[in-house]
């Protein structure tokens, strides 16, 4: 079981963010797949969208059709649907691709609401159901919260160098040793830059010595006798 | 020698000898006093939050320290002192559950359900203008290595309360940390060896007197079967008591009650 327990963990990345005010977010999946399915070229020209973030918007909802075509052929989910493989088979090089035409591949995603008559949200429900796509959702949604915040900042702030609601700064420490810091632009030019910093560095020590500790913990449940 | 009396403390009358005895034991008693006092606080400033997931069961979502500056000027006192302090029992199996149900333990036991959250750790302090609690740190740590710490602009704002608030926030967390990990007091694990005795006996008894053979071979064929019955058991309770028992603290029969999951975590400790 120890193996299994550190799988899916390549980094520990550590980010620091100012807030405006905390609040507790909730996560309703139908809410957030709702959000990202409607996002299309045509529904972003219509919105006030900050131009600079549109491209990031259009590549959640890719991703999206991305993760959603793997389940279906992916004989081990719940989604798995037989006569749809070799079709999709053909779509996905395109699919990857983050600058190709694959808005012009028709999707397989239900509808959130159903448009048509005597169509019930069951397909909807279903797909709501994997655990696999929920996670996905969730993900997506971290992202998408991200941009949303950057984009409320950038269309209302006047303040140069405004940090607020957004990460200023990271560390990954990866397994393999390599320590990446990132920094957000506009800490550069700011006058409590070392201060910022200084607020990190704290955090990220706090952060690894957290994770150690809640690691040693879980290593302790299922130990050897 | 003249005086062969022993000499009298003018106050209390006693000898000085016994009068510091009392002395001392007043201290530690005023020690004890003083960290039971210390826990008491602590304990009262952690708040595990719970939603209720059912009509008899609530699973811990949140954990909060609610501080105001006088618990924070304590604990700074406390931590010069370099005091520590200990969990009662009560938040104790209610952190470890907490983190047990959020962590990527439950994704390898129960592939259906994948509800998988970070944990919160929020910092609520109290205002010395204002009524209600307001978070101003928060923790959020996600067991597949995602940590953000969010800091609220306001107390950015305050640098010196900022610093204060921010050591005891970390200082607080690592306490928890710290006293999470099971313990087993006596590095003997009672369960296993408990267990191996008691059926090795049976196994040996049954041998000894209704096997018709010589002495040796009884004995041989007992130690025998001690051994083997040791290497079953070490797989039997490591691959499958253990993770059955996690799995039921999780989302089993252990899972509702506060009861029950300690006594859960009891047995997992016993077996470690």
């Amino acid at each position: 079981m120890n193996h299994n327990l550190l799988e899916n963990i390549t980094a520990v990345e550590i980010s620091t963010v100012i807030v405006e005010e905390i609040i507790d977010e909730m996560f309703i999946p139908w809410e957030v797949y709702q959000g990202i399915y409607y996002l299309s070229v045509a529904y972003l020209e219509q919105s006030a969208i900050d131009i600079s973030l549109k491209k990031r918007y259009l590549q959640l909802r890719r991703q999206l059709e991305l993760a959603y075509c793997l389940l279906l052929i992916d004989p081990s989910s719940q989604l798995y649907n037989r006569t749809l493989v070799s079709e999709i088979k053909r779509d996905l090089p395109v699919l990857t691709q983050q600058n190709s035409e694959w808005e012009t591949l028709s999707t397989r995603l239900p509808e959130p609401i159903p448009s048509r008559r005597h169509q019930n949200m069951s397909a909807v429900n279903r797909i709501l159901g994997d655990p696999q796509f929920v996670n996905v959702l969730r993900q997506l949604n971290k992202r998408k919260t991200a941009i949303d915040r950057r984009d409320r900042i950038l269309r209302s702030s006047s303040v140069k160098n405004n940090i607020t609601d957004t990460t200023y700064a990271q560390t990954s420490l990866q397994l393999d040793g390599k320590i990446i810091n990132r920094y957000s632009q506009a800490i550069l030019e700011r006058s409590d830059r070392n201060l910022l910093l200084q607020l990190h560095e704290q955090s990220t020590a706090a952060g690894e010595h957290q994770w150690r500790g809640l690691v040693k913990f879980l290593l302790s449940l299922v130990a050897r006798l | 020698m003249k005086n062969k009396q022993p000499r009298l403390f003018p106050i209390t009358r006693l000898p000085l000898r016994q009068f510091l005895r009392q002395q001392n034991s007043w201290r530690k008693l005023e020690s004890i006093t003083w960290e039971l006092n210390i826990n008491k606080l602590l304990n009262s400033c952690i708040q595990v939050k719970e939603a209720q997931i059912s009509l008899t069961s609530a699973i811990p979502c949140q954990i909060n320290f609610r501080l105001d500056s006088d618990i924070i000027n304590q604990i700074e006192q406390i931590r010069q002192d370099d005091n520590q302090f200990t969990l009662s029992p009560i938040n104790l199996t209610n952190l470890r559950y907490y983190v047990l149900l959020n962590s990527p333990l439950k994704k390898q036991l129960s592939p259906i359900c994948n509800f998988q959250s970070s944990l919160i750790f929020s910092t609520n302090y109290l205002y010395s203008d204002k009524q209600q609690l307001v978070p101003v740190v928060r923790s959020i740590i996600n067991l597949e290595g995602q940590i953000s710490q969010q800091i609220k602009q306001d107390l950015w704002q305050e640098p010196q309360l900022l610093d204060k608030v921010l050591d005891v926030h970390y200082w607080l967390i690592s306490q928890i940390l710290n006293q999470l990990p099971l313990k087993n007091k006596n590095f003997i694990s009672w369960f296993f060896n408990g267990l191996l005795l008691s059926i090795g006996t049976v196994i040996a008894v049954v041998i000894w007197y209704f096997l018709s053979l010589n002495y040796l071979s009884k004995i041989l064929i007992i130690f025998a079967i001690f051994c083997g019955l040791k290497v079953l058991l070490e797989y039997l309770v490591k691959k499958h008591l253990k993770s059955w028992i996690i799995d039921n603290l999780t989302h089993g029969f252990l899972a509702n009650k506060h009861q029950k999951r300690k006594f859960g975590f009891k047995i997992l400790s016993l077996m470690h």
